[in-house]
């Protein structure tokens, strides 16, 4: 499945031994072949994330002194190494004892270093947890402490701890976001919603996990992106590719009740679709990003319920017609006036705006 | 990057320590001491060993600084000699027979549990590893200097005596062995349903 050359580019690449044009020729490999970026982003990231070793500062200063200590102490016993070839080092080891004897002896030299050494505890902080949010009927934009770009839709809130760049990078979502993840294969990125945890194996995605909805979609424009359903850690992780949109079907207690008897939701909620290929500003999911809302065919009232958010206004319908029209639409600019004065050009109904309240008949 | 970075630069420490600058010593201890002890225990599977092994390696350095500047690679010297004192501690007549040596040895690598890892989920975690711990023992000697002590292959070579193409061949053979070992991970493919916008 992975063959030589490629094994060697990648060996040579993570140890730092690639010419500009073999990175050139993996990046290539990488990209024709996702089953084998994954491999990589997978090698990778064992690779870069070494074993943490803590070291005692204060032990490693006294075990460097006794080194010294024991070095010029047996100064008469020195062989000459005009060469410094260490293939004539002697088989003499230094005996434990040794070790111990000369320890005593730089006890006094030690004495002045422990009290210069010694650190006091720093009390340990509680890691704080900052949070963004959109409020109904507003988008906003940030950047986490790595610099990945984050859109957040209306009523949507975004958390992350305060030591986000320390090992896996993780924030928790709930509502709409879109990511512009920066490449660290040394850091995964991770997006933890109620059910679904996305782990970020590339860069640019869009994320919807509104808690009233009964499904989570994940949409991918570039890169890679591994979901784990929550719920069900044991079963197969799904892997996306660009242009693909995953939905997933969050299991209350009643699809798990009924999943006993036949429901296939309850044993595949993830559902995959490759979205036509457009332009990003053209992709109906990601189209809030650049200030559009494309109304792409549904019926009025499921578009309801993204113009309450877009707009932060309640929408109802006394009007089953009109509930269901089906309408093509792209919101820009316009004030909730314009956009329902344009959609009654297609079907004739009546509104009242009353505040934030608006009634459809 | 592998090469670490912070690493003091060698060549000003030479100087330093050859005119018995102790600060100078401890920089070059503090950064090496911890990775050679690893080394050395990977050869020698005790940690008192080691210990030993590598005292002995800076004892040595420190008391014949005056020639240091006599060493082209003090990296790789210090490794060599970690590798030699190692060996020699396993058996007398290793010395004869260095690179050989490792194909009888058992390769002891760092025990990879690092929390840090949980999101390369632990199935896979343990695949790797397993992989790894595989390999036939040069093989494994190759990858952990380049891995775990961020060597070049030139380095690597010059540590065990073998040309760069040859650690090259086997840094190959251990990626082709985790991806063996990891190829079911990999054959999970979504189902694919196209849907029509209506």
């Amino acid at each position: 499945m992975i063959n030589d050359r490629f094994a060697q580019l990648i060996a040579r690449h993570l140890s730092g031994e690639t010419s500009e044009e073999e990175a050139k020729e993996l990046e290539l490999f990488l990209k024709e072949d996702p089953q084998a970026h994954y491999f990589y982003e997978i090698f990778s990231g064992y690779w870069s994330v070494g074993p943490q070793k803590t070291v005692n500062e204060l032990q490693e200063e006294i075990h460097f002194q006794q080194i010294i200590a024991i070095a010029e102490k047996e100064k008469t016993d020195s062989i000459a190494y005009p060469e410094m070839n260490p293939e004539r080092n002697s088989n003499k080891l230094i005996t434990l004892k040794r070790l111990l004897v000369a320890a005593v002896l730089a006890g006094i030299i030690l004495a002045s270093y422990f009290f210069i050494f010694q650190r006091k505890n720093s009390p340990v902080k509680e890691i704080a947890v900052n949070e963004i949010e959109a409020k109904r009927g507003a988008r906003s934009f940030m950047r986490l402490p790595d610099g990945t770009q984050v859109w957040l839709n209306s009523d949507s809130k975004l958390e992350y701890k305060e030591n986000f760049n320390d090992n896996i990078r993780e924030v928790t979502l709930t509502g709409e976001a879109y990511f512009d993840v920066v490449k660290d294969a040394a850091h995964p990125f991770v997006v933890h919603t109620s059910d679904i945890d996305i782990r970020v194996l590339g860069t640019a995605f869009n994320v919807k996990s509104y808690p009233k909805e009964s499904s989570i979609e994940a949409t991918l424009i570039h890169g890679l992106i591994e979901v784990t359903n929550k719920k069900r850690p044991s079963s197969p992780k799904v892997i996306l590719h660009p242009h693909e949109k995953l939905v997933f079907q969050k299991e209350d207690d009643r699809q798990v009740g009924i999943a006993a008897g036949q429901s296939s939701l309850a044993k595949k909620p993830f559902s995959i679709a490759a979205l036509p290929k457009k332009s990003d500003t053209a992709i109906v999911e990601t189209s809030w990003v650049y200030n559009k809302l494309i109304l792409d065919g549904e019926t009025f009232k499921e578009i309801a319920l993204k113009m309450e958010r877009w707009y932060n206004v309640r929408i109802s319908f006394k009007n089953e017609k009109a509930a269901n029209l089906r309408i093509r639409y792209l919101i820009e600019n316009e004030t909730i006036e314009e956009a329902l004065k344009a959609i009654q050009e297609i079907e004739k109904f009546k509104y009242t705006i009353n505040g934030n309240e608006i009634e459809i008949f | 990057m592998n090469h670490s970075t912070n690493e003091p630069s060698l060549e000003c420490l030479k100087e330093k320590i050859a005119s018995g600058d102790q600060k100078a010593f401890r920089e070059l201890f503090m950064a090496y001491c911890a990775r050679l002890t690893q080394f050395a225990f990977s050869i020698v599977k005790s940690r008192d060993a080691a210990r030993e092994i590598i005292d002995e390696v800076f004892i040595k350095l420190w008391r014949n600084k005056i020639n240091i500047e006599n060493i082209r690679n003090l990296k790789v010297y210090l490794y060599t000699a970690a590798k030699n004192t190692a060996l020699n501690y396993l058996s007398v007549n290793a010395r004869n027979n260095i690179t050989q040596s490792f194909d009888l040895l058992s390769v002891q690598l760092i025990d990879d549990q690092s929390p840090e890892r949980k999101m390369i989920n632990s199935e896979i975690l343990n695949k790797i590893n397993a992989a790894i711990d595989n390999l036939p023992p040069r093989c494994k000697m190759v990858f952990k200097l380049v891995r775990e002590d961020g060597l070049s292959y030139k380095e690597v070579g010059e540590i065990l005596n073998i040309s760069p193409k040859t650690v090259d061949a086997q840094m190959v053979i251990a990626v082709k062995q985790v991806s063996e070992k990891v190829k079911s991970e990999l054959d999970i493919f979504p189902v694919r349903k196209i849907q029509k916008n209506i």
